[in-house]
């Protein structure tokens, strides 16, 4: 992976060619591609990757492709790249320990849509189930479950983000009779807390609670545990039911887009109770992209396995040298184990604008993606403390 | 009339920026009141247009509900919730939703909707509602 100049003006924006249209909005758009280009040598708080190139598959914007239905079913509009899209699937699959023949999963528009797959199947396997999820979960979970009318019980979380197990016991306690929906982060948004799923099977084998589904939303970690040394526990072989990971994070593309992974006996479950109403599409969205499968499906070419592992290695270092530069100056910044997520107090407005940080509270966070240099932290640090 | 409840830092300026954005928005207000604990405010209006003051508090940066949902006080420990999760279970009343909408000192605020209201409010006691 090339490192991207850590200065706006280094590298000039990629030439764009507007011809088809007036000139005003040529240079509306030519303006908005340098603006693009500026902002990206300042991305530092937000869990997507800027370093790819993916110009090879340009030339796949010409036609109407178009994914539509369950990428394991034949499909009547041919510009499709099922194919394709199985491959990645069996990568994921691969990786979140589930064998392939008994997975099941589709390329979706992002952790969202994947979180909402998940959840949908947790509801429809258990209709009566309360869904338990952390203080700390993404707000569009707390959406999903209102579109999705389930009950949902949010439990408190620790100081780093992670569930508080003791007020899981207590609450499941109470409702021991109900099954468990348990939305487990595989790294949270805020802190990157990882929510320990021994330790939620503990708690539900425990209570004898033996009706429950696990849905892992690992939207960024979901990328990252697979290739450290010592994760925590993850992966079907550990209690997921369902699992989301986002294309557009660790692996980078131009479009959000993820992945949503299930066991296809559960599916096939589902498929039979819509299957009643006369329609047998087991995605939540009708027409999809298939574009999106491509940008995936490229870059495990490009980089195969081990390219990830460097990848995700060289981000997690980056992520334990902010940490430290943070600290020398006397800044408490932190991270959680296996993390690119570095937390540190919130800096001044200023900050947060010219680095694009997100802050939450009297908490803010930089997240060292791959295309986050060594310069652009020091950098930061240098203006966080100079502020 | 539905009330707008506010969680906000307890510091000078809170009530005037709300106030300000709910001008810009055009919302006149009808009743506002503050309570106090400790770090962190609870700001309860009513308005004549819920959705769009809720709309301008947010865009504002503050965090905010509309009162479909009751909104309690607990001690902020391990099983409060569960607590009263449970003498709602022993009453019969389903709980749709739980959820903590913040937390400070010994204190965690609650959102909670169930499917009867007014027996939702018996159970949870005078002395927990906001």
């Amino acid at each position: 992976m090339n490192e991207p100049e850590s200065t706006d003006e280094a590298v000039k924006p990629p030439a764009g060619s507007f011809n088809g249209i007036g000139s005003e909005a040529q240079e509306r758009l030519s303006n908005l591609l340098e603006e693009f280009h500026a902002l990206g040598g300042r991305a530092m708080g937000y869990p997507v990757n800027l370093d790819y190139d993916y110009s090879d598959l340009l030339p796949f914007l010409q036609y109407s492709a178009n994914n539509v239905g369950d990428p394991f079913h034949d499909s009547y509009y041919a510009s499709n790249t099922h194919e394709i899209e199985r491959e990645v699937i069996s990568t994921f699959a691969d990786m979140m320990r589930l064998p392939r023949e008994d997975s099941w999963g589709y390329v979706t528009s992002g952790g969202t849509e994947g979180n909402m797959y998940g959840l949908y199947m947790g509801r429809e396997t258990y209709p009566d189930g309360v869904v338990y999820f952390s203080q700390d979960t993404h707000y569009s979970v707390v959406k999903i479950l209102r579109l999705l009318k389930a009950r949902n019980i949010m439990i408190k979380s620790q100081h780093n983000g992670e569930i508080d197990y003791d007020d899981l016991y207590e609450t499941v306690r109470i409702n021991r009779d109900v099954p468990v929906i348990f939305m487990a982060n595989i790294g949270t948004t805020m802190k990157g807390a990882i929510d320990d799923v021994d330790k939620v099977r503990d708690i539900l084998d425990d209570l004898a609670v033996s009706n429950h589904y696990i849905h892992a939303d690992a939207a960024l970690s979901g990328m990252i545990l697979p290739f450290v040394d010592d994760p925590q526990p993850y992966g079907f072989d550990r209690g997921f039911d369902s699992v989301a990971i986002s294309g557009h994070k660790m692996i980078g593309s131009p479009l959000p887009c993820g992945v949503a992974l299930t066991r296809k006996e559960y599916v096939s479950r589902i498929a039979r109770s819509i299957e009643y109403v006369g329609v047998l599409d087991t995605t939540l969205t009708g027409s999809r992209s298939a574009f999106a499968p491509l940008v995936i499906w490229y870059a495990f070419q490009r980089h195969g396995l081990e390219g990830f592992k460097e990848i995700v290695t060289n981000s997690l270092q980056h992520a334990e040298y902010a940490v430290e530069r943070f600290n020398e100056v006397g800044i408490p910044a932190w991270r959680n184990k296996n993390s690119v997520t570095v937390v540190f107090p919130r800096p001044s407005e200023r900050v947060i604008r010219k680095w694009q940080i997100a802050p939450y509270e009297d908490i803010a966070h930089t997240i060292t993606m791959p295309n986050v240099t060594r310069e652009m932290i020091d950098a930061l640090v240098d203006d966080v403390l100079n502020e | 009339m539905d009330r707008i409840i506010v969680m906000a830092k307890s510091e000078v300026g809170v009530i005037a920026d709300i106030t300000a954005a709910l001008a810009e928005a055009g919302v006149n207000i009808l009743t506002i009141n503050t309570e106090n604990t400790g770090e962190t405010g609870l700001v309860i209006l009513t308005t004549e247009d819920n959705d769009t003051a809720l709309s301008a508090i947010t865009a504002a940066g503050f965090r905010a509900v509309i009162d479909d949902v009751l909104v309690m006080r607990l001690r902020d420990e391990p099983g409060a919730l569960a607590k009263v999760a449970e003498r709602f279970k022993n009453a019969g009343v389903n709980i749709q939703s739980l959820h903590i909408l913040d937390r400070h000192g010994d204190y965690a605020t609650v959102a909670l909707a169930a499917d009867d209201r007014e027996a939702a409010e018996a159970l949870v006691g005078e002395e927990s509602l906001v």
